[in-house]
């Protein structure tokens, strides 16, 4: 059996919630850097009909494909979905835009050429929107779709972000199950690069199966691989998502998210080593068991200085953090890779 | 091929053993978890998981190279994928091409290969079902039965002081620190009863190096560097001294009693032992047919232990009472054999001349009943129960099950009981459930003069005009010879014209001035001499089958052909080969003969060559 059918067998098991096709999945304001500048960010996370990838099986930890419309919305859904969220821009004076659509908004599948050409053009009209990002699977980018976007947004930036995840082949495909390669992104980023569109890279710290120290040496190490490719780079920590095979081992301690020791450890040598590149991270969860965490004392305080380590880019904010945990997890770093199939759970 | 490892002493699933690799290790062992580690240069080492190598080839090369450098005493554990239970062994996992036959290896028990025997498995991800006390005891049985055994266990992080004489009770010869050390991290102390936090602790409950001279202030108000340290090398002092009175008990045959005990601390625990001795066949297959240490039954589960329960299975399925038309129901002694006590001695003196009309069966907890012909075998000479006159409903349920099945199979004419108490209701439950007559001649104390004379009367009674042409002393070898090596054996070697000499319980039994048994009355069995053995090997039980040689002392593992499945330690074993007809005590169990490579299979004491 392949991972994959174990995890299709987890997402057959799931319901998909029951939510109107025109309200949007999830909107939220939030702040991100702007050309060295803290910007407003506006999230706007479209229901669409769903990630194809995450349909058949897919990622490991991706919990998002159940944000997915039960019946695809039409391009009328899709466009009140957009007038819902932007009513949440009204005390914005300039701000990102961020597009997600728990999968690609690059595939037509999930949002057609011509509603994506519409929802563009009321992006660009209005002109408090400085940039757009979305996201996509690297396969979505090609000459045709990167035009069509750069046709319409001529005054406002625009960006993709890919979940590349990690650079190594063997982790993508063995324990996250993201179904692409390196090359394949890398032909995406060349391609945008063409485009003037920039490209921003998501990574995930510590999928299934690996040791703190494996999952943390991934990152460091992809990091190195991609600096010269993209303009930023995302770090994820891996979080326990509903209904997702990491949920199941979660569940049955067979995982254990991410320290922030770890994350904390790696920003500090890659922004030493790749001043110039934006590198940032968002602890979604953090503190909470299903969250990256160290221990009950400190994991908001180091949180927080991960969050705003990424608004300033300093890494001087990370420096002084201490906590007695911070010996413990070193001893995990030491001991978490010679447990065979069951990680240290502090 | 090679192996480096060779268990030496076995107690039921547990064993002592030697890893021989630079330094030899004696298991069951705690090792240290970052020894593994290739920089550490320890004597097993762990290359690293495939993630880190980032692929299989890469993981392969890279342990070729490290067995080129550090040389062929050095134990080298597979590149593995670390996958967790959920998917291990079920979602496909890089193959590690590293040869089993140059130097000794280990692999992860879900990622072997069933063709190649490693010298040592991991038995990877056990520690996730820490808390689920049956799929931890399904996994570790499967294991067990799966590799070898004379293959190595090794369960990684998982080691507790609490939970270590368990895990090697359950077949685990090796253990980590990484429990131990985590916790000190975690400001835990860890005591074989349980953890303590450290802010809870008033004092230090211990005399290690590490604590003697402390007092629990003294860490508390260390800075964490140091107090981890502290506690780290407390808790492992622990875990060590855990491991080396295990290793003890295993010695002395006595990890039962000691497990028994140990577990009480958690209810986990305690759900292993009792579903463990669910797993009767598992267990009773590695438990000795004697041991040198008394069965000591102090808690609910001795009921349940194997060799409780095989001896009662014994007495149903292997003894046949000689026919006699009385039968006599006696409460057990303290003093073993029961016939040697205070009590007994006068319930014989009794019955005087009537003795020998009578069938004497002793009631007993927890081994059911004793018929009197088996009192020296074991564990019936040798266990001591706590008594209190207070009989548990389990005790009483257990008791009359026995009772009631040896009543069905064997009937009497006459049932006498001279019992009182709890032996009573015993017998009146069973008397009522069967439908059968029983008299009883105890007058409230069952050596009171009233009582003796009663029995004596009654006995009197019943067997005036009775007759017994059979010898006590025959009925017992007889009995003896059934229990040890199967129904009908005893016939087969103690035909009417057998002498028997020497005095209780030391028989020896002749046949044409020939010996051929021998009470051995300490460990309750009896042995063969050659001639002996010749009568009863025809029956094909017990034989291990050897090669075309001579045994000289010992016949090991790789020397047995075919082994009878029902051989345990220390059973008498008939060796059959082209060149020898032989006689001795089985090391090990027969399963484990026909699959070790390596160990001591046999104990020769007589060699006949052919």
């Amino acid at each position: 059996m392949n991972l994959n059918d174990r995890i299709l067998e987890i997402r057959q098991q799931q319901r998909i919630k029951k939510a109107p096709n025109n309200e949007p999945a999830a909107v939220w304001t939030g702040r991100d850097l702007l050309q060295g500048e803290v910007t407003n960010t506006l999230t706007l996370i479209f229901k669409t009909s769903g990630c194809w990838w995450g349909i058949k099986g897919g990622c490991t930890m991706c919990g998002f494909v159940y944000d997915r419309a039960s019946t695809p919305p039409s391009p009328e859904d899709l466009l009140q979905q957009y007038e819902k969220a932007l009513e949440r821009s009204s005390g914005l004076q300039e701000f990102i835009v961020k597009i997600f659509t728990s999968g690609s908004f690059l595939d037509e599948k999930e949002i057609d050429a011509e509603v994506r050409k519409q929802l563009l053009s009321k992006l660009e009209t209005d002109e408090r929107i400085k940039k757009v990002i979305v996201e996509t699977r690297p396969e979505f980018v090609t000459e045709d779709t990167l035009t069509s976007c750069t046709e319409v947004l001529k005054k406002t930036g625009f960006e993709i972000a890919i979940g590349l995840e990690t650079s190594s082949d063997v982790i993508r495909k063995r324990s996250i199950n993201k179904g692409f390669t390196y090359a394949g992104f890398s032909r995406a980023v060349h391609l945008a690069h063409e485009k003037d569109v920039t490209v921003k890279a998501y990574l995930l710290l510590k999928p299934p199966f690996l040791s703190e120290t494996e999952g943390m040496e991934d990152i460091i190490d992809t990091v190195d691989d991609i600096a010269d490719l993209v303009d930023t780079v995302s770090i994820n920590l891996c979080n326990v998502q509903r209904g997702t095979f990491v949920e199941r081992l979660w569940e049955r301690n067979q995982y254990r998210p991410p320290w922030l020791w770890s994350i904390v450890r790696i920003l500090i040598e890659s922004k030493k080593k790749h001043p110039e590149l934006v590198i940032t991270s968002d602890p979604v969860g953090a503190g909470s068991k299903r969250g990256p965490h160290n221990c009950r004392g400190c994991s908001h305080m180091v949180a927080d200085a991960i969050r705003d380590y990424s608004l300033t880019q300093d890494i001087s904010i990370l420096k002084n953090l201490n906590c007695d945990c911070k010996e413990e997890w070193e001893k995990v770093l030491e001991l978490d890779g010679l447990t065979f199939g069951c990680p240290i759970r502090p | 091929m090679t192996r480096y490892f060779e268990v030496h002493q076995r107690d039921g699933a547990a064993r002592t053993g030697s890893l021989y690799l630079n330094k030899t290790i004696h298991t069951p062992a705690v090792i240290d978890t970052s020894s593994l580690k290739p920089k550490a240069e320890g004597d097993i080492i762990y290359p690293g998981n495939q993630w880190y190598f980032g692929s299989g080839k890469a993981a392969t090369q890279a342990t070729l190279n490290l067995r080129e450098r550090v040389g062929k005493d050095k134990l080298l554990i597979m590149p593995s994928c670390t996958y967790p239970p959920m998917v291990a062994g079920d979602v496909t996992c890089e193959k590690i091409d590293v040869p089993a036959d140059e130097g000794p290896t280990g692999v992860a028990y879900s990622e072997r290969d069933a063709e190649t025997t490693r010298d040592l498995y991991v038995a990877d991800g056990i520690a996730c079902h820490e808390g689920n006390p049956r799929r931890l005891l399904a996994e570790l049985m499967e294991i067990r039965k799966n590799i070898a055994p004379d293959s190595a266990l090794y369960a990684p992080n998982i080691a507790l002081p609490e939970n270590l004489a368990m895990l090697i009770y359950l077949g685990v010869d090796i253990l980590d620190t990484t429990r131990a050390t985590i916790a000190a991290f975690e400001d835990k102390y860890l005591t074989s009863a349980g953890f303590i936090h450290l802010d809870r602790l008033a004092e230090l409950p211990c005399c290690c190096a590490h604590c003697s001279g402390m007092c629990a202030k003294e860490v508390k108000d260390m800075d964490k560097k140091q107090r981890a340290r502290l506690l780290e090398k407390h808790n492992i002092a622990i875990l060590e001294a855990e491991v080396a009175l295990v290793r003890q008990r295993i010695r002395s045959a006595s990890l039962r009693e000691y497990v028994e005990g140990r577990c009480r601390h958690a209810p986990s625990l305690v759900a292993m032992l009792r579903l463990s001795d669910a797993e009767y066949n598992f267990l009773e297959e590695r438990t000795a047919l004697f041991k040198p240490a008394p069965l000591l039954a102090t808690t609910s589960e001795s009921l349940t232990r194997p060799e409780v329960v095989r001896f009662a299975r014994r007495v149903q399925q292997r003894y046949t009472p000689p026919e006699k038309d009385v039968l006599l129901l006696l409460p057990c002694s303290a003093r073993k054999p029961y016939s040697i006590s205070m009590t007994h001695s006068r319930f014989r003196k009794a019955l005087g001349k009537n003795l020998k009309l009578v069938q004497e069966v002793i009631i007993t907890s927890p081994l059911g009943i004793v018929p009197r012909e088996l009192e020296v075998t074991y564990p019936a000479a040798h266990y001591d129960t706590t008594v209190t006159g207070y009989w548990d409903a389990e005790e009483h349920r257990w008791v009359e099950e026995c009772l009631a099945d040896f009543l069905l199979k064997h009937p009497y004419k006459h049932i006498v009981a001279h019992v009182e108490d709890e032996y009573r209701s015993i017998c009146e439950n069973v008397s009522k459930k069967l439908g059968l007559d029983i008299t009883y001649t105890s007058d409230g104390n069952v050596t009171s003069p009233t009582s003796l004379h009663k029995l004596e009367d009654t006995m009197k009674n019943l067997c005036d005009g009775l007759r017994y042409r059979g010898d006590y002393r025959r009925d017992m070898l007889k009995a003896i010879a059934d229990y040890q090596f199967g129904a009908g054996c005893g016939e087969a070697l103690l035909p009417p014209d057998s002498k028997i000499k020497a005095p209780f319980p030391r028989y020896q039994a002749f046949l044409d001035k020939e010996q051929i048994i021998t009470l051995i009355p300490e460990n309750g069995t009896i042995a063969l001499t050659i001639e002996g053995a010749k009568r009863i090997v025809g029956t094909g039980n017990y034989v291990v089958n050897i090669d075309g040689f001579v045994p000289r002392g010992s016949i090991l593992a790789p020397g047995v052909i075919d082994a009878d499945e029902r051989i345990r330690p220390n059973d008498e074993v008939f060796i059959c080969g082209d060149k020898a007809f032989c006689v001795g005590r089985a090391a090990m169990s027969g399963p484990e003969m026909i699959r070790s490579n390596r160990g001591i299979a046999v104990d020769v004491r007589h060699v006949k060559k052919l």
